[in-house]
């Protein structure tokens, strides 16, 4: 089998069991809506600043799709099935494989939070075209990072608080730009060149932790 | 003998050194932190390039015995640690620093400060994943494959943020080899400073290595 027909081959065996099992994809789901509340609930009729309206609209996306992203591993330490998956895939299929099905689940994520979390802090961007790509952008270079650690978290103990421990530090560039990216889609008077320049930056940056990732991926995976 | 001079050197130079300088404007022997500051920020990049380089070096001792291959992670965890050591303090005389001079401990605004504090949770969260695993072959592999991809967040933060947005160290190369700095600053920071903190750097090093050969040896008995 292909590189590709064993990664798509995994995407489907992915959608397949999180369509049979909804659990794990309807807890990510209603943790991201129920953090939306707690900030609708807790900004109220105020009137925000662009800066604060992109900040928490991050920080909403940020956890929504961080407590879902390490599943795509961790339920395959849990029900004993990732020995199995070693045999029939070869290690790059899975990780392709895996980081579809990731990629998915986060655009499905932001598809929920992002045009919702735009009404509970009342922020209406001039332009939605390069607001959407700043989103998109953001996602993409998060799922990418995300993806990595989880195959890394997915083979120690205390799994849970660990992802948050270890992932965080590694996403934190990625939410000063995409912050910064979002303030100025948000603003009055968008600068497009800046939009662009950090749209380039956060793609850049989802290309190389991929490329590392690649790298790396062989060595964690395998016994 | 040689080492214990140059220490003292690296001390009395700072000493004998006017205060204040050019281009700040406290007086006073505040400047003078910059003495410690900097090389211990010289020193964090050096510890996580020395543990980026001996986390590859794991990586590709995949075929050689375990034994090799867990001499080579003590390296690099030992690396990693002092590199936590001195992102530690170097974050911590730097707010101070800052405090003197822009009167305020700390500005999410500066990339400089934002990305210490960034590799300071990366060697912290190497470290906390390192407990996080039982067996010895497996910890070395996943320690290596974080530390390498954290590299990449890294990188951005050493080189690409701080020119994407305004900073308060000056220019971004030059502030790095103290280019900015008047006076005797300079000389001192380069020729004292930096050996000094260099050979400092070496003997915590090996000393932290043989450390954990033995615990490792007396483990194993």
């Amino acid at each position: 089998m292909g590189l590709l027909a064993g990664a798509f081959a995994v995407l489907r065996k992915e959608l397949q069991t999180e369509l049979r099992d909804r659990a794990a994809l309807n807890a990510t789901l209603l943790f991201s809506v129920a953090g939306l509340a707690i900030v609708a609930y807790g900004v109220g009729p105020a009137v925000l600043p662009a800066v604060v309206q992109s900040a928490l609209l991050w920080v909403v996306l940020f956890f929504a799709a961080f407590s879902g992203l390490a599943h795509v591993f961790t339920h395959e330490e849990e029900a004993g099935t990732s020995s199995l998956l070693r045999l029939t895939a070869d290690a790059h299929a899975v990780y392709l494989g895996k980081l579809l099905f990731n990629l998915l689940l986060t655009v499905l994520i932001a598809l929920i939070t992002v045009p919702a979390g735009l009404v509970a802090v009342s922020a209406s961007p001039d332009r939605p075209w390069v607001f959407a790509a700043v989103a998109l952008s953001g996602v993409l270079a998060l799922a990418t990072s995300a993806t990595v650690v989880a195959a890394i978290i997915a083979r120690a103990q205390g799994r849970g608080a660990l992802f948050g421990a270890v992932g965080l530090p590694l996403l934190l560039p990625v939410l000063l730009i995409a912050v910064d990216a979002t303030k100025n889609t948000l603003e009055p008077e968008m600068i497009p060149g800046l939009a662009m320049r950090e749209i380039v930056g956060l793609c850049a940056f989802a290309v190389m932790v991929i490329a590392a990732s690649w790298l790396v991926f062989p060595a964690v995976w395998e016994e | 003998m040689v080492a214990t001079i140059v220490v003292g050197l690296a001390i009395a130079g700072p000493v004998r050194t006017p205060d204040g300088v050019a281009m700040f404007t406290m007086g006073g022997h505040g400047a003078k932190l910059i003495f410690f500051h900097v090389p211990c920020a010289w020193l964090a990049s050096l510890a996580y390039i020395v543990g980026a380089i001996y986390a590859v070096r794991v990586l590709l001792s995949g075929g050689k015995s375990p034994e090799v291959q867990a001499d080579l992670d003590i390296k690099a965890c030992t690396a990693m640690e002092l590199g936590l050591v001195f992102a530690f303090l170097a974050t911590v005389t730097g707010s101070i620093f800052s405090h003197n001079e822009w009167l305020t401990f700390w500005n999410w605004r500066e990339p400089r400060m934002v990305s210490i504090f960034v590799i300071l949770l990366i060697f912290a969260a190497y470290l906390v994943l390192r407990q996080a695993v039982d067996n010895p072959t497996r910890r070395a592999r996943l320690a290596a494959a974080y530390a390498l991809v954290s590299v990449v967040p890294g990188m951005f933060l050493i080189w690409v943020l701080p020119r994407m947005v305004a900073t308060l160290h000056g220019d971004a190369n030059q502030a790095v080899m103290g280019n900015n700095l008047g006076g005797m600053y300079r000389p001192v920071l380069r020729y004292l400073a930096l050996p000094a903190f260099l050979g400092l750097f070496g003997w915590m090093f090996q000393l932290g290595v043989r450390a954990k050969r033995l615990a490792a040896r007396h483990a194993a008995e």
